[in-house]
């Protein structure tokens, strides 16, 4: 038996905050060996000027999970294989290029460059597959031995498959809020009415009907509805249609993640020439923190944009008044607490980059904001 | 001393339903932590409100804290007309960051408590609409 360290993958995400690999990702895992094959075979065609690899190219050869770092999520992804030898060819080599290629694209697909010369059409079409369970605040940081970046996001891997020019359309895992504009009975069809105002007409089933009924006869309010499914996405990684609904509930108008979206609309200088726009993906961390971290339990928080940059939330139950101020940069949480019966106020600073911070802000909020009393 | 009103503009952006955020009492660095504030004795909170919008700034509305309030948390008032005739500095320099929020947020419980002093006639008229 032959083995050799291929590569750490860094998990990142609230699921991998306790250091563990949720089962769903292993699938993904198990799709990257044929991709690595696919790719390793793709050098082999272009350095050997020919259209077959040598019989036995990649029989026998396997990834295998190592060890989950202390700490962090880092796997360490074994190349094994009984030997590497097919025929007179050394394979080893076209796989750790292989290795090489993949991370390649995946920066690429970062920074916006060019994907189709990396990878053939049918390496790209394996990222249908690996990724797809990863979730919208999620990141698997392929560390490239060059200085750069190379992370693939759900974003990113729509931009890889897309890449494709065989793709035109890409499936992915949705999360998304919104309005419902109208409503349909024949066909029974609702308007979703996305933050930024886009439409997409979804079918509806009976069994939520209730719901969207209930969004539409409140658009004007500003009923905002979370729908989970599955969405198509275009050429141009925009959803253009919902497949499948998993579910969809109709959100309190204080609803963070939707107050937190909005966010993405400030401009320079929003608050009377002060302050900056906000970072898209920090204020989506920030959301899955607090959708996952803070107790539903509570009472929702009042949200709004600090001009320093980070997001402040307000609770106020009789004399107890709590702000935590979030710092987006530096994911740190101050949180300030006054009593208006004695007077007195306390403040501590927490590090929210890992669960033990939320979890100590999450047991003071519960002494004092829970929604109902036991 | 006499009483007298003062008035704070409210940004849009910290205004959430009746939720008010305790920023709006909370002066920063660039303005060398001093709260800027209208003197209700040479403003109306009507008349701060146009005042402020001419200035091509954002206001959601207004609401009113007393300087004796004020001098309750040991803020100092001073008026400032240099910058214009009516204005007021409120001191928050020489406090810890916990205690200029402490401070923040009775005043605004304060303002609340005392209501919108001034909010433009058509959001007022849209609010009444909504509520019937």
């Amino acid at each position: 038996m032959e083995k050799v360290q291929l590569f750490k993958p860094s998990f990142s995400g609230q699921r991998f905050t306790d250091h563990t690999l949720p089962f769903d990702i292993l699938d993904d895992l198990s799709v990257y060996q044929d991709l690595l094959l696919q790719v390793a075979k793709d050098i082999y065609y272009q350095k050997n000027n020919s259209k077959r690899v040598p019989n036995g190219f990649g029989a026998g050869v396997y990834l295998k999970l190592s060890q989950l770092e202390e700490g962090s999520t880092i796997p360490t992804i074994l190349l094994a294989a009984a030997s590497f030898m097919a025929g007179t060819t050394d394979t080893k080599s076209y796989f750790e290029e292989a290795q090489q290629q993949i991370t390649k694209a995946i920066a690429a697909s970062q920074d916006d460059s060019e994907i189709t010369g990396i990878l053939s059409t049918e390496a790209l079409s394996y990222f249908n597959k690996f990724g797809k369970n990863l979730r919208e605040d999620e990141a698997i940081d392929f560390k490239p031995s060059w200085n750069g970046e190379a992370k693939l996001t759900q974003i990113n891997r729509r931009k890889i498959v897309l890449a494709s020019p065989t793709a035109t359309s890409v499936e992915s895992d949705i999360m998304i809020r919104g309005n419902i504009s109208a409503l349909n009975k024949d066909p029974f069809q609702f308007t979703f009415q996305g933050r930024d105002k886009s439409k997409i007409i979804v079918p509806i089933d009976k069994a939520n009907y209730k719901t969207v009924e209930q969004a539409f006869l409140n658009f004007e309010s500003d009923k905002r509805v979370l729908i989970e499914g599955v969405g198509v996405y275009n050429k141009q990684n925009k959803l253009e249609e919902i497949k499948e609904i998993k579910m969809i509930v109709i959100l309190d108008r204080l609803d963070v993640p939707t107050i937190l979206e909005g966010f993405n609309n400030y401009e320079d200088g929003w608050l009377n020439g002060e302050g900056n726009p906000f970072n898209k993906q920090e204020l989506l961390w920030l959301s899955y923190q607090f959708d996952n971290y803070i107790s539903r339990d509570l009472l929702l928080p009042f949200t709004f944009p600090m001009v320093e940059g980070g997001v402040q939330f307000e609770w106020k139950k009789g004399p107890h008044d709590t702000t935590i101020e979030v710092n987006l940069k530096d994911k740190s949480a101050y949180v300030h607490y006054y009593n208006s019966q004695s007077d007195d106020f306390s403040e501590n600073t927490y590090d929210v980059s890992n669960l033990s911070g939320w979890i100590e802000i999450n047991e003071e909020l519960l002494k004092y904001f829970k929604a109902k009393e036991e | 001393m006499s009483e007298q009103m003062l008035f704070r503009q409210v940004h849009p952006s910290w205004v959430v339903g009746e939720g008010i955020s305790s920023q709006t009492f909370k002066p920063m660095p660039k303005d060398k932590y001093m709260l800027s504030m209208y003197d209700g004795d040479k403003f109306s909170a009507k008349e701060s409100y146009e005042h402020f919008i001419a200035k091509d700034l954002q206001t959601s509305g207004v609401l009113g804290v007393t300087n004796t309030e004020f001098q309750a948390e040991d803020l100092n008032c001073s008026p400032d007309d240099e910058d214009f005739v009516g204005h007021i500095l409120v001191d928050f320099s020489n406090l810890t960051k916990g205690q200029a929020r402490k401070k923040a947020k009775k005043l605004r419980d304060a303002a609340v408590k005392r209501g919108w002093m001034y909010v433009e006639e058509k959001q007022e008229q849209e609010e009444n609409e909504t509520s019937d």
